[in-house]
């Protein structure tokens, strides 16, 4: 029997019978257990949509762009069987392309690779479908469709064969299928954001397939151009209004802390399974040596899923508890201040913009925590640190890889490339039980830190 | 000052700072992982919303509905308020889906269940007066029926609407409908809270159509793999307490009680399975929670079948066609008839008292449900069987 399901945001949703082995599988089940937006449910009461409807809907965009008529009408030596395994191809990295997500996805994640982990959600996702659901994948065999060439497209290797490369455009690019979904998604379930869209319309005429240095590539029409301009508005005020709220912010940053407490605790499970993957050399996913020896050991904590991970760090250590604690009850800490990119110092600005990743600014608020616990002589689980780290998509490339980049062809998109910085923030966040004292000192010294330079700025 | 809480359905939700002690303590942050509509995420895959959201919007809705029928004594909107802040408090993890557990074995309602939870733990915040709380505790809605909402003349149609039952039906309707993408916006909350509340032939059509909405819904409600997962969850729960596995008699216990949100609830049910050994009990619980795909069999009604009762059935079906015990469940295909007691039965009595038709179309306008499939077991039509 075909499996159907209903999408809040697209209808009715039907899995072809070859593909359904793959949604039934405990790899993808298990994503119903993790939420989209990790703790972001505390502050939008309704954003409990999970990682699982996130990659039907996905699924549901790569079918609808993948069987578009204007994407097969171009490219003339693209012929029936490639269409067939680009399409194929399409749905299943949308399906599969978040299998490897840990619990909390990237709070947990960011945690583990600011303390020197290599091993990315990417790899996982490529590795599960490698080693772990071949069987899912053998039906799609006759069609060339191997799971090692999806791997390939969700962690965007290079030199992928014309219709990889097309489908790793669309799956995991910039601009990609991934994101107009959780856009979309997470507009709908927290009621702000602007991200709504009708991809029966919107999706329409956005991409064609082009010869391009004898490969097939997928690039955007004029009409995707404006509809990208409209995607990095989307990302802006997401971000701005979802992502970087302060109820969200600081809930992260408690959940960090904790990881981070549960790590250094000596006999904590949670801090004995994260430790065993900081310890894994890193080993090409695809690899044998991958199957053997990081997945079951990555397992351990990857395929905990979030209230599991919760479980499990409350017994870490008291000081992880107490935070575990408050999170599930919702009473986070309060905000100290904000300090937006107008406000800070140039030293701070330097500081924050020599920072790559957020895993990097991982590392830098840890350190600036201790430094201000230590000043005024406080534990640091009572003080926490976030930044709004927004990472502008740069050189969003409209044709294949060497293309024109689309801040060519559109002005808006340049705008956005100068605006980003403006979203940059510092957020810090102190814990009730201190007392006026503390929080006032702890304010000037944020100050004199961020706004006056008088302070250098640790970490 | 008030705290603001974003919500997709009411826009912003503002509710006075007062109350933030008691949204944030334990017993209604636990509505927070309570999933309003239990495993029907498994074929609805947005409706994920937890009893949590739709606590804030009813008090909303409530909200406004008092200011709409002008009652503005702080006195009575305080204990509206509260009430409408710990109308959910008892619900069980999973919602309906748990009710064989929470409901038929423990033998306690969703009332008893938030009364013992307030005797515990709320009784310290000082919300109700002596006076009030009896008042409060005294009916089983939790809301005794107030002479500003009965007196007024539109409301002369519908004796048995409470303010809270209205505020959370409207409240369910239109986040069932926007999470699940099906039937949203089949009602326009907005323009029956502009009504005045003298306008009696208007507001009395918008209520029935409010009330033609949730009936619209019931195909939501009365999905088949819905009806399986919570069969097949009765059944596995009965299983292991008879089996002396699960201890399910603790869970009337508050401080238990106030622990088991849907994660804790399977996590216990996963360690009485794992306890069990049994492959069947695995095989069930792997079900639930993986919520896996299930053959759906539909077969013929027989004749020989009429007198007995769906187990009975279940019993039998297992016996000639699938020589093991235990493994086949049943659903009838005729939901509808349960139309009266998503309606009403929940809130009145019995299931019985709710599928009165009388009350059917006097609330939704339309013609009254047929009265031959009222009793418990059907006796044409078709039965939907699956194996496992």
């Amino acid at each position: 029997m075909n499996l159907q399901f209903y999408d809040p945001l697209y209808g009715q949703v039907g899995i072809p019978e070859a593909i359904t082995p793959l949604v039934n599988s405990y790899w993808f089940r298990r994503l119903q257990y993790l939420r989209q937006l990790g703790l972001c449910y505390l502050c939008f009461p309704g954003g409990n949509h999970t990682r699982f409807e996130h990659s039907i809907g996905t699924f549901f965009l790569a079918r609808l762009v993948g069987e578009t008529p204007l994407v097969k009408d171009l490219a003339p030596q693209f012929d029936e069987p490639s269409r067939k395994r680009f399409s194929l191809l399409l749905q299943l990295s949308a399906l599969s392309h978040d299998l490897g997500h840990g619990p909390f996805s990237h709070m947990t994640e960011n945690v583990l690779i600011g303390l020197g982990a290599t091993v990315t959600h990417e790899d996982m996702s490529a590795a599960i479908v490698t080693h772990h659901l071949q069987r899912e994948f053998r039906p799609f065999r006759k069609h060339g469709v191997e799971p090692k060439v999806v791997g390939q497209i969700i962690t965007k290797e290079a030199a992928l064969d014309p219709s990889a490369q097309a489908a790793k455009d669309l799956i995991s690019s910039d601009l990609d299928l991934d994101r107009i979904d959780y856009l979309h998604r997470d507009s709908h379930y927290s009621g702000v954001g602007t991200g709504r869209f009708v991809p029966e319309h919107d999706l329409v005429d956005v991409w064609r397939l082009r010869h391009f240095r004898n490969t097939v590539a997928i690039e955007l029409t004029n009409r995707g151009i404006k509809f990208a301009e409209r995607v990095l508005f989307m990302r802006r005020t997401n971000y701005q209004e979802i992502v970087f709220h302060s109820d969200h912010m600081c809930a992260t940053a408690m959940f960090e802390k904790a990881v981070w407490i549960a790590y250094k605790e000596r006999n904590s499970e949670f801090g004995k399974r994260c430790k065993d993957i900081i310890a894994l050399r890193h080993h090409h996913w695809a690899e044998r040596a991958f199957k053997k020896h990081i997945i079951p050991v990555a397992s351990r904590l990857y395929s905990l899923v979030d209230y599991e991970a919760l479980q499990l760090l409350a017994q870490a250590s008291s000081d992880a508890q107490y935070i575990v604690r408050r999170i599930r009850q919702r009473s986070l800490y309060r905000r100290l201040g904000r300090w937006n990119w107008s406000n800070l110092h140039f030293l701070a600005k330097q500081k924050i913009l020599s920072m790559k990743r957020e895993a990097d600014a991982f590392g830098f608020r840890r350190r600036l925590e201790e430094f201000l616990a230590a000043k005024v002589n406080e534990s640091d689980i009572h003080i926490v640190v976030h930044l709004a780290l927004y990472k502008h998509p740069r050189g969003l490339s409209i044709g294949a890889s060497g293309g024109r980049l689309l801040e060519e062809s559109s002005a808006l998109a340049n705008f956005f490339k100068e605006d980003y910085v403006h979203s940059y923030a510092i957020e810090l966040y102190y814990d009730p039980v201190l007392s006026q004292d503390v929080q006032n000192a702890l304010r000037e010294m944020a100050e004199d830190m961020f706004v006056d330079g008088n302070i250098e700025i640790t970490g | 000052m008030a705290i603001q809480y974003p919500d997709p359905i009411h826009g912003l939700i503002e509710i006075p700072s007062r109350y933030e002690e008691l949204i944030q303590s334990p017993v209604i942050s636990r509505l927070r992982n309570v999933k309003q509509l239990g495993f029907t995420p498994s074929i609805y895959i947005g409706a994920v919303h937890t009893r949590f959201e739709h606590t804030l919007g009813s008090v909303s809705v409530l909200m406004r509905l008092l200011n709409q029928f002008g009652i503005q004594d702080a006195q009575v909107r305080h204990r509206y308020l509260v009430l409408g802040l710990l109308s959910e408090i008892g619900s069980p993890p999973l919602s309906y889906s748990t009710r064989w557990i929470f409901q038929i074995y423990n033998g306690l309602r969703k009332a008893d269940y938030a009364k013992a939870l307030f005797d515990t733990f709320l009784r310290s915040y000082d919300l109700l007066g002596k006076e009030e709380y009896e008042v409060v505790w005294s009916t089983v809605p939790g809301m005794k029926k107030e002479m500003w909402f009965t007196e007024a003349p539109a409301m002369a149609n519908f004796p048995e609407l409470t303010p809270l039952k209205l505020a959370r039906d409207i409240d369910y309707v239109l986040r069932d409908g926007y999470y699940t993408g099906r039937y949203s916006k089949t009602f326009d909350v907005r323009h029956f809270l502009s009504l005045r509340k003298n306008d009696t032939a208007e507001m009395n059509e918008s209520i029935q159509e409010l009330y033609r909405a949730i009936y619209a819904l019931n195909a939501v409600y009365g999905d088949k793999t819905r009806r399986f997962l919570n069969r097949i969850l009765a059944r596995l729960s009965a299983i292991l307490i008879r089996e002396g596995h699960l201890d399910a008699k603790s869970y009337a216990d508050p401080n238990v009680f106030i622990y088991l949100d849907d994660d804790e609830f399977l996590a216990d049910m996963r360690r009485a399975v794992d306890r069990s050994g049994s492959d069947l009990l695995v095989r069930m619980y792997s079900m639930i929670t993986q919520l896996e795909p299930m053959h759906i069999e539909q077969i013929p009604f027989s004749y020989a079948w009429r007198e007995l009762g769906l187990e009975d059935v279940e019993e039998l079906i297992a016996e000639e066609r699938f020589k093991q015990k235990e493994a086949v469940f049943c659903i009838n295909d005729t939901y509808s008839n349960e139309i009266g007691y998503v309606l009403f039965g929940r809130h009145f009595g019995s299931f019985m008292e709710g599928v009165r038709s009388e009350f059917f179309s006097r609330y939704t306008g339309l013609g009254a449900a047929s009265d031959s499939n009222r009793t418990g077991m059907m006796d044409e039509g078709h039965l939907f069987v699956v194996a496992i």
